[in-house]
């Protein structure tokens, strides 16, 4: 009886061991440069490393924040506003997220600053071992303005997310808020809200859900008033 | 189940040769020209670490120290002064910078090894012993009781120590041994030595017997 008992045990134990997994013999390196809007070096920066799996987004935060993610590195850039992290590669993840100024468990950001995610980072991404994602800029805080985006005819089949402000191909999120998912869901329309910094140009990118499921990207110019962007379905 | 198969082979040795070497004769020399050579000789030592690093490389510069320990059994001996020797040696390292080495608390350094050994006497009580050695190695980063990776590779080793005759049966031995650690690395060429040849230095302190 004892023996099934042991048995029964390690069986929930082995199975319920469900955790990141990691090869320590490939070790992943990120880096990059950090400025301010005039291209002058930002130092002492908080940029950190989540590795998520089964759909979480991989950072303190984000919409959808399951919390089963680790924080694999962190760093603070230097006087010239670089950073470098070298890490573990992760086996058994889905996602890969850079954050640059944003929450950790230990740490807090700069709050006068925005913050960037670059999210969805997959090993075939990192087949050279490395990304580099060049300069990136953070704005004050102070300097931004509010991005309200209203999706018209909206349906149960026919439904959009916003996936982030991008920059060249990876998705980023250049803000102060992190607001990832419609704000209002209200019949057929859907409301989102970002704070983004004044006198810019950035891409939005969403998805639409239906019967192709389609991304769809469109640019916006942001002055310094407060924009709102009517997208029809 | 490696560790378990090297145990088991050492238990194994050390069984069918002590008692070999039980039956050897003692050395009958006249009682005044007892050398280090007249003490028993010991067939396990056990010994505590202080794990050190250097170089360019991440364990040096990422890590520090924190202890270690380890046990060498003598397989064969040759006219006294030749030993063929195998161990396990571990040592833990705490992590002290995160971006060089990942989020973790630990870096446990394991060797199985074998060792040739050659015995010098110095006086009637003391000796000085070099030895060589070459191992199987694993690096594991542990946090909060969980893996975060593992590193396979060969660690080779240079050392001596010197020992001093406490009792006719136990000798206690301070020691300096060199480790060349030569894990499995994939990464940028720019980091591979970094990461793929890491120089450890360990101060021994321990009982033969």
């Amino acid at each position: 009886m004892k023996k099934t008992y042991f048995l029964l045990i390690f069986t929930l134990l082995l199975f319920s061991c469900d955790g990141l997994e990691y090869s320590g013999e490939t070790k992943y390196v990120f880096e990059g440069r950090l400025s301010d809007r005039n291209g002058q070096p930002l130092e002492d920066i908080l940029v950190s490393v989540h590795v998520s799996k089964n759909g979480s987004p991989g950072a303190i935060g984000l919409p959808g924040d399951s919390g089963d993610y680790d924080l694999i590195s962190y760093v603070r850039s230097d006087s010239n506003g670089h950073y470098r992290m070298v890490f573990p590669k992760p086996t058994n993840q889905d996602n890969i997220t850079l954050g640059i100024n944003t929450d950790t468990e230990d740490a807090r950001p700069d709050q006068n600053l925005s913050s960037i995610y670059v999210t969805n980072i997959q090993n075939t991404d990192l087949e050279d071992y490395i990304v580099d994602f060049g300069e990136r800029r953070l704005y004050s805080i102070s300097d931004t303005t509010t991005l309200t985006v209203t999706f018209t005819n909206a349906s149960f089949s026919l439904e959009a997310v916003p996936l982030g402000l991008i920059n060249n191909a990876i998705e980023v999120y250049n803000a102060s808020t992190h607001q990832l998912y419609p704000a209002n869901y209200d019949d057929d329309t859907i409301t989102s809200t970002f704070q983004v910094a004044r006198n810019q140009s950035l891409i939005l990118r969403y998805s639409i859900s239906g019967a192709f499921g389609t991304i769809e990207e469109i640019p916006i110019t942001i002055g310094n008033e407060p924009l709102n962007q009517t997208i029809n379905l | 189940m490696k560790q378990f198969i090297y145990i088991a082979l050492m238990a194994t040795s050390l069984t069918a040769f002590g008692q070999e070497w039980n039956m050897a004769p003692l050395e009958k020399n006249n009682e005044n020209e007892k050398s280090a050579f007249d003490v028993k000789q010991e067939y396990i030592r056990l010994y505590l670490t202080a794990p050190g690093s250097f170089g360019d490389n991440v364990l040096a510069k990422a890590n520090k120290g924190k202890i270690g320990a380890g046990l060498m059994v003598t397989f064969f001996s040759f006219s006294q002064k030749h030993h063929i020797c195998g161990g396990i040696d571990f040592a833990a390292y705490t992590v002290e910078d995160v971006s060089l080495a990942g989020n973790v608390e630990q870096s446990n350094i394991s060797n199985f090894y074998l060792a040739y050994m050659y015995r010098m006497p110095l006086g009637k009580k003391m000796s000085l012993n070099p030895k060589i050695s070459v191992g199987s190695i694993t690096i594991d980063q542990r946090k909060d009781g969980d893996s975060y990776g593992k590193q396979q590779g060969v660690g080779y080793g240079a050392g001596m120590d010197i020992d001093y005759a406490f009792t006719e049966h136990t000798r206690i031995f301070l020691g300096l041994n060199y480790t060349l650690l030569k894990p499995e690395t994939h990464t940028i060429p720019e980091l591979e030595s970094f990461y793929d040849t890491l120089h450890q230095l360990n101060i021994t302190f321990g009982v033969k017997f």
